[in-house]
């Protein structure tokens, strides 16, 4: 458990070094997105040591439970608020939603590049944990701010699983 | 009993690599590679190589069956026997053996999923990138050596 | 699973061609499979003669007459039952028996009850008695037309030794196919004849005739002829018949084997015989199996399975374990066909057929059967991948394999490659690529073993994929044709990367996924490769093992691969231009700048309206950046080349093996004009990269060229690199057509037509370093030749503005190399062969100067050569000494004394007094005595403080060899408040001392005309010599306020680093180094020394060796404490003596008082020790030798001459007086008083003095004149008060 104060200032630096490098939000969100899936990737087998003993998740509903709960609650100290399944023909696509993101919390965003979402790197990690388990899926960040403005952050992770063997594999 | 131990990242990449395979042995399973005018040394290696490879398929059916990450024996050649162990993040162990040591193999295994995640979790390793450090090697030489 | 087909040979009757024969062949397999009742008239079947064997043991039958009696019912019962059980299907014949249909009832009821008690497959009734009497197939139940699949093989092979157990192995039809146009006669048929002998067990033969001409008569019946209209038809038609017959003959053969008492028995495995009692044992399960099995080819799977159930329990029972596990897989076979057909519902009976199916391996395997064993296990394996177990299909597979590997040996070849493929393809089918990959590799392999590397090659082809390599047939590279190879991923690091990275093994830009097995799959294709007769495709592979998988191979592997390359290189004839990938990595090719002399510059378009010549910023930028072998950056502008003189090309190239690169004939491929490239050759030591090569090439045409690539021979093998826009390399495909894509963005460079070309030569050496002294002159003579064959019409030379020289502030290059046009102008134009000289001046100025002449020279007079001109380089080093050089500095304090040249001189004009003994003459003679005269008025005004003089003393060296004058300037206002001059008695000798009167003059002269705000004095200085110069200049203060004012930056390194700062000085400190910078500044106001030379050169002589001391700027500043003299009673009368300043008359024999005052007008309090000294004057000893004799003492002075005034407080003054008498008449006294500071105060002038001195003349030739007005004397207030005493 890293403090705070310690985690959103490297995260603001993650976001400063970044930024430094690219022009559009694109790149900006793509690179926070890499790193994420860096950590993403790592956390699987992290978790399943720690938590699963020695157990592997092989469906991909366990997986996405695993992410809003352990992996959150690794990562951010609180899981997700919400998982929820969307049925879709082409995928297998699941949201999940975070009120509060910790990683927007101390971020604010210019008016320039208003639609970037630092959760970008979130979304990297949860696309990271997803293909490290084996569920090579897209993940994007979506800036879902509640009506009643109680969570102005609030961020949904869209996640799309297209490939067909994984898809074969759930049924 | 001789091994064949490789790690196989989640894109087939070969991670690593550890033989303990005295002449004996070695020489009937390298009798099995067709000769195609190569010279037998490199034959050796490159048949368990070619064995190995082809037992991921099992692997990857196997896998998806149990949430275990030891799946025991997978595949045999001959009178050789392939043992896996998928990790959490899809990495697979591979081990060809030729003696049945289930226990000796799980604790191995295991030990060498440590050895892996302490290297993993250092940032500058890229994940599914060939293990290169000597002392990974020689840590798990000495497993291969206690356990197998 | 082809238990139910019919193996029928098919044999080529007469002169048949193969291509017809194929085409038969076809017709026919297009009928494999045909209903049995769609048979319409029964042609009697031919082959009644005699019932052919089914068996090996079984005796031959006695009779045709009794097989044909006994055939006829059955067959009769067989087609009526056929069509009751058939839904309405085929055309009934009208005679149908209600017998047969009874006992066709009969026995489906017997099945059905009986079925209950039977453990067996439930919906499978239980096959009859193999009774004595009756027909053998019932086709009972069959919800389908029947039908019989035939397998038309041409070449049958050798029969297997386990035939009796797999009927469906062995042949028991021949067909003979032939063309009416061929010849069919006796001939052929006997040979057909002799065909079907060689399989005994044919049951039955046809002898088709295809295409019949239109007039082909049907003369001979042994000839079946099929008219060429509705060929589809007739076959079908034929071939139903056929399958009729072999039905009847199975019934036949089968019932004559029943009544037969001849046992059955096993095909002799090296095992021994059973005994007769057992055989007969046997003999029932035995039957049962070989009519299950013809059941199964007749095409009723549930006769065969229940002969099957049947005989796997007799055998069971009997112990016969071969045939126990014959009659199971047939079983299993009879189920799955059961099943396939839709009679049986697959989802319990597949775990049935599996179980049976283990057993029967099992029963194989312990009846030592491996050939059958491992096929079973391969049906299984089959089975199961069919109903979609894929981990059981797989395990069962690699059982398959192991066991057959423990039998490799007893095994034929072709059996294995059967059995790899068969396996691949199951695997593949059931989706294990990798493992389906490696039997292809085995099946390759093996392939390759049997002399079909052609085809091996096409299977690794398949398998290549699985291990990430792409093997694909490229059409467009038309120098190579054959299998190309590539890496799948795709990877940009992999070929792209190539210049710059070697790849290292497992360095994460290479992404090889499993580099051990590609390789080797890679060495196998070389393998399979060499066996083709098209050695290309092997050359590919191994140059790009070599060049892509290096690092994966170990030294020895990649020599020996390198080996083979070009021996197989060589061995191809022609040097054959390998395309991709190529070895070693070609990193760059860029063109050498031409060394300095050879470089050919382009004329700006700016500037260039009249001339070509813009030499003064380009000049010297081009020859900057352009050092001779420097290799032409990016931006710049492309080099300029002369048509016929070579071009140097850099080649950077990398040799990633761990063995050493022989590169031949490298050569550059340029576009655009002709060109010829000198091949080059070289060998690359292993592991190098950025190895350069250096090309040489000549353009054979004027125009622009542009570097298309680099070919070059590697391991005999000719490559060809591309270049990009950078000149950076990449490998190029095979044809030039990738490069022309790239000539817009490379660069293009110029070959200009031949040029003038001058060759420099100066004394000899091209480069002249000189040492001259400062002012010196000197000159360098140029040796200038025209190489070339066109004459120089224009040369300017230019030096660069800024040379780069540390000292070029001080000395400007262009004032130090100078030249004269007109000697250029006179040799100009210069002639081809031509020899000019020309001469540099150098002038010394000091500092050293590195700095190129640019002598730049073109031919304009030709309009094609206007725009390019030639530089060349003349490089000269000036190192200039100084000439004069300050040494010491000093400041002395100056006491006031008479400004007399003190020379006794008789004739001097009356009036014009100017020295003290003209005074007593003048005094003796007409006794008036111009006082005015002896002190002309002085103009200034005094103030009451006193300020006094120094002398500013310093010592001026010459080193040079040459005469140097030092004109020393004071400036004029100072010069207007100096009193005097020193006196050369008091400054010690050889001094060059400035008297006041010339600097008056001197400023008069400069008040007339020049303004100059220095008067100066001339002094000169001899060669080697080292001058001392006094300067007298005033006293000076500097304000407070400008003293308090800090000087900014005065230690710029103070304030800078945190060490500077502990090394900072005190603020007391810091203040005094200001202030004694502040005077130094106002001393260098005050005085200049400017020096000039022979050489009319002239320069300020720096002071910076004046450093100024605390004690030295005391002495500067006026000193607080003043110095007043006053004298009473000299004289005739009590009245005040005639005292003028510094001139005091007295009476002779007077006597007086001398008081002395000292007063401290500083803001500290002072103490000094005062000396008097009473010194006669050289001048006047004459007049005091008269006196000599007497013996009387010229002066008595009584009083003391040394004593030290206690503190004086600020503002106070200290008294001294002293009694004097001077008796000789027409003397002159100097009176001096020394004064020094004994407790010097910060403030005030530590260690300065007062020098103060009178002259006391004593003349009795004033007594009875009255006073001249005395001007006011300056020595201080009181005198004033001196005045006449009523």
């Amino acid at each position: 458990m890293v403090g705070l104060s310690s985690f959103s200032y490297l995260f603001s630096e993650l976001i400063r070094h970044s930024q430094s490098r690219v022009t559009a939000i694109g790149p900006l969100e793509a690179k926070l997105d890499a790193a994420g899936f860096q950590v993403g990737a790592r956390m699987v087998d992290l978790i399943s040591l720690r938590e699963k003993s020695g157990k592997r998740e092989v469906k991909l509903k366990n997986v996405l439970v695993l992410i809003q709960t352990s992996v959150f609650r690794t990562l951010f100290g609180k899981s997700a608020d919400a998982l929820a399944q969307y049925s879709s023909d082409d995928a297998e696509e699941y949201h999940i939603v975070d009120n509060e993101p910790l990683v927007n919390r101390y971020i604010s965003v210019p008016r320039d590049m208003s639609d970037l979402n630092c959760g970008a790197f979130v979304a990297g990690i949860v696309k990271g944990v997803l293909a490290g388990a084996g569920f090579p899926a897209e993940v994007v960040a979506h800036n879902t701010p509640d009506d009643d403005g109680r969570y102005p952050y609030c961020t949904t992770y869209q996640v799309r699983v297209t490939a067909v063997d994984v898809r074969a594999r759930e049924k | 009993m001789n091994s064949f131990f490789v790690m196989v990242g989640s894109d087939d990449t070969l991670l690593f690599e550890n033989q303990v395979i005295n002449n004996g042995k070695a020489a009937s399973l390298a009798s099995v590679g067709l000769s195609s005018g190569m010279d037998k040394a490199d034959q050796k290696d490159v048949l368990t190589h070619f064995v190995l490879f082809s037992a991921l398929d099992v692997v990857d059916e196997e896998m998806w069956r149990t949430q275990n990450m030891f799946l025991r024996k997978v595949d045999k050649f001959e009178e050789w026997e392939v043992s896996a162990f998928v990790t959490a993040g899809n990495i697979r162990f591979l081990i060809l053996h030729d003696a049945r040591n289930d226990d000796g193999i799980r604790t191995f295994f295991t030990r060498v999923y440590d050895l892996y995640m302490k290297m993993a979790l250092n940032p500058f390793y890229k994940l599914n990138s060939p293990i290169t450090s000597p002392s990974f090697a020689a840590k798990v030489r000495a497993l291969a050596d206690e356990h197998l | 699973m082809n238990l139910d087909a019919v193996r029928v040979l098919v044999v080529p009757l007469g002169g048949l061609s193969r291509t017809k024969f194929k085409r038969y062949l076809e017709l026919l397999r297009a009928h494999s499979e045909v209903e049995l009742d769609a048979l319409a008239s029964t042609p009697t079947p031919r082959s009644q003669g005699e019932a052919p064997r089914l068996l090996t043991a079984s005796p031959r039958p006695k009779s045709v007459s009794r097989t044909s009696k006994s055939k006829r019912p059955s067959l009769k019962s067989f087609k009526s039952s056929t069509k009751a059980s058939t839904k309405a299907s085929a055309k009934s014949s009208a005679k149908s028996s209600t017998k047969s249909h009874r006992r066709s009832d009969s026995r489906a009821s017997a099945a059905g009850d009986s079925s209950d008690s039977d453990s067996g497959a439930p919906d499978i009734v239980v096959a009859p008695e193999v009774s004595d009497t009756g027909p053998i197939f019932a086709y009972r139940a069959v919800s389908v037309t029947p039908r019989i699949r035939f397998e038309f093989v041409a070449d049958a092979g050798p029969e297997s030794p386990v035939a009796e157990l797999h009927m469906h192995k062995r042949v028991l039809g021949v067909v003979g196919v032939g063309a009416c146009s061929e010849l069919l006669g006796d001939a052929a048929y006997t040979r057909l004849t002799a065909e079907a002998a060689a399989y005994p067990f044919a049951l039955q033969t046809r002898a088709y005739a295809f295409d019949p001409p239109l007039d082909y008569r049907d003369d001979d019946d042994r000839f079946v002829v099929i008219p060429s209209n509705r060929v589809d038809f007739y076959v079908d038609r034929l071939l139903a018949d056929f399958g009729e017959a072999l039905v009847t003959s199975f019934e036949v053969s089968l019932a004559h084997l029943r009544d037969s008492p001849a046992p059955i028995v096993a095909p002799a495995l090296g095992r021994d015989p059973e005994s007769a009692s057992k055989l007969r044992k046997l003999k029932p399960g035995r039957l049962a199996k070989i009519i299950g099995d013809c059941a199964l080819l007749a095409g009723s799977p549930l006769d065969g399975a229940a002969y099957h159930k049947r005989a796997i329990d007799l055998t069971a029972a009997a112990s016969d374990e071969l045939w126990l596990a014959g009659a199971q897989e047939g079983y299993a076979a009879a189920l799955v066909l059961a099943s396939q057909h839709g009679l049986a519902s697959d989802t319990d009976v597949d775990c049935d057929i599996a179980a049976t199916y283990r057993e029967a391996i099992d029963h194989y395997a312990a009846a030592k059967l491996r050939s059958l064993e491992v096929e079973a296990r391969l049906k299984l394996g089959l089975f199961y991948a069919s109903t979609g177990d894929t981990l059981a299909a797989g395990a069962c597979m690699m059982d398959a394999h192991a066991r057959f590997q423990d039998a490799k040996a007893s095994a034929e070849v072709h059996d294995r490659i059967l059995l790899f493929n068969t396996m691949a393809q199951v695997f593949l089918s059931i989706g294990y690529a990798r493992k389906a990959a490696f039997f292809l590799r085995q099946a390759a392999l093996e392939q390759a073993d049997q002399g079909a590397p052609g085809t091996g090659t096409a299977l690794l082809a398949l398998a290549a994929p699985v291990f990430g390599l792409s093997l694909s047939q490229i059409n467009s590279d038309a120098l190579l044709p054959g299998w190309s190879l590539a890496t799948q991923q795709s990877d940009p690091s992999l070929p792209a990367a190539a210049p710059n990275a070697v790849v290292v093994p497992f360095a994460a830009s290479a992404r090889l996924s499993w580099p051990y097995l590609q390789v080797l799959v890679i060495k196998d294709l070389i393998e399979l490769g060499a066996r083709l007769p098209d050695q290309t495709a092997t050359l590919k592979y191994m140059a790009y093992l070599l060049a892509r998988m290096h690092p994966f191979l170990d030294e020895r592997s990649q020599r020996e691969f390198c080996k083979r390359l070009a021996l197989l290189a060589s061995s191809l004839g022609s040097v054959p231009l390998i395309s991709t990938p190529g070895l070693p990595y070609v990193n760059l090719i860029t063109p050498l700048q031409l060394s300095s002399e050879f470089q050919v510059h382009t004329v700006k378009a700016a500037g260039s309206a009249a001339s070509p010549f813009i030499f003064s910023s380009f000049g010297a930028s081009s020859s900057s950046s352009s050092r001779p072998g420097a290799r032409f950056a990016h931006g710049d502008e492309p080099p300029v080349f002369e048509l016929g003189c070579p071009v140097h090309f850099a080649l950077l190239v990398s040799n990633p093996l761990l063995v050493p690169l022989h590169l031949e004939h490298i050569t550059v491929l340029v576009d655009g004009i002709e060109f010829v490239t000198e091949a080059a050759s070289t060998v690359l030591p292993p592991e190098t990269t950025d190895y350069c090569v250096t090309l040489t090439g000549v353009p054979l045409a004027e125009g622009t060229f542009t570097i298309t690539g680099v070919s070059m021979h590697v391991l005999n093998m000719a490559s060809s690199f591309g270049v990009d826009a950078h000149g950076v390399g990449k490998v190029l495909a095979g044809a030039t057509h990738a490069v022309k894509s790239k000539k817009k963005t490379a660069t293009a460079y110029v070959v200009a037509p031949p040029l003038p070309r001058l060759k420099l030569t100066s004394n000899g050496v091209s480069e002249t370093s000189l040492l001259v002294h400062e002012g010196e002159l000197s000159i360098v003579s140029l040796t200038l030749e025209n190489v070339s064959s066109v004459a120089v019409t224009k040369l300017d030379i230019s030096v660069p503005r800024n040379p780069s020289s540390m000292a070029s502030m001080r000395a400007k290059a262009s004032e130090v190399i100078l030249w004269n046009d007109d000697d250029i102008a006179s040799f100009l134009p210069l002639e081809p062969g031509a020899v000019a000289t020309l001469d540099l001046r150098v002038f010394g100025v000091l500092g050293d100067i590195h700095s190129g002449v640019h002598l730049t020279y073109a031919a304009p007079h030709k309009p094609d050569l206007a725009s390019y001109y030639r530089t060349l380089v003349f490089d000269i080093h000036v190192l200039a000494e100084r000439g004069l050089q300050a040494l010491s500095f000093d400041i002395l304090p100056v006491h006031l004394a008479l400004d007399a040249p003190l020379v006794s001189d008789e004739q001097v004009a009356p009036g014009a007094a100017a020295e003290v003994d003209d005074l007593a003459r003048h005094a003796h003679d007409d006794g008036v005595l111009e006082l005015s005269a002896l002190f002309p008025a002085s103009t200034e005004s005094h103030d009451d403080h006193p300020s006094h003089d120094v002398l500013l003393v310093f010592a001026v060296a010459n080193r040079t060899s040459g005469t140097f004058h030092l004109s020393v300037g004071v400036a004029h206002d100072h010069v207007s408040q100096l009193r005097t001059a020193t006196d050369p008695r008091d400054v010690f000798a050889p001094v060059h001392c400035i008297a006041l009167n010339q600097l008056l003059e001197e400023q008069a002269a400069a008040r007339d005309g020049v303004p100059d705000r220095f008067v100066t004095r001339v002094v000169s200085i001899e060669p080697t010599t080292v001058e001392r110069i006094a300067v007298p200049i005033p006293r000076f203060a500097l304000a407070q306020a400008l003293l308090d004012t800090p000087i900014r930056r005065l230690f710029p390194a103070w304030s800078k680093t945190q060490s500077a700062l502990k090394t900072k000085p005190s603020k007391a400190d810091d203040v005094r180094m200001q202030h004694l910078m502040y005077y130094k500044l106002a001393l260098l106001k005050l005085v200049r020394l400017r020096w000039f030379s022979s050489f009319n050169t002239s320069g300020i002589l720096p002071l910076d060796a004046l450093v100024l001391t605390p004690s030295m700027v005391a002495t500067l500043t006026p000193d607080p404490v003043s110095l007043s003299l006053s004298f009473d009673a000299f004289g005739h009368d009590a009245s005040a003596p005639n005292s003028s300043g510094s001139f005091v008359l007295v009476a002779p024999h007077a006597l007086g008082s001398i008081t002395l005052r000292f007063r401290n007008a500083g803001a500290d309090p002072v103490s000094l020790s005062v000396r008097i000294v009473l010194a006669q004057q050289v001048a006047s000893r004459l007049a005091s030798t008269a006196d000599a004799a007497t013996g009387v003492p010229n002066v008595v002075i009584d009083g003391m001459l040394a004593f030290d005034t206690g503190p004086m407080m600020p503002g106070t003054s200290f008294t001294h007086s002293l009694a004097a008498a001077f008796t000789a008449d027409g003397e002159a006294y100097d009176l001096i008083v020394y004064a020094q500071h004994t407790k010097p105060t910060p403030s005030s002038s530590a260690g300065s003095a007062i020098n103060e001195a009178v002259t006391i003349v004593v003349s009795s030739a004033c007594d009875e004149r009255e006073l001249l007005p005395l001007r006011r004397p300056r020595t201080g207030s009181n005198a004033s008060s001196v005045g006449p005493r009523s």
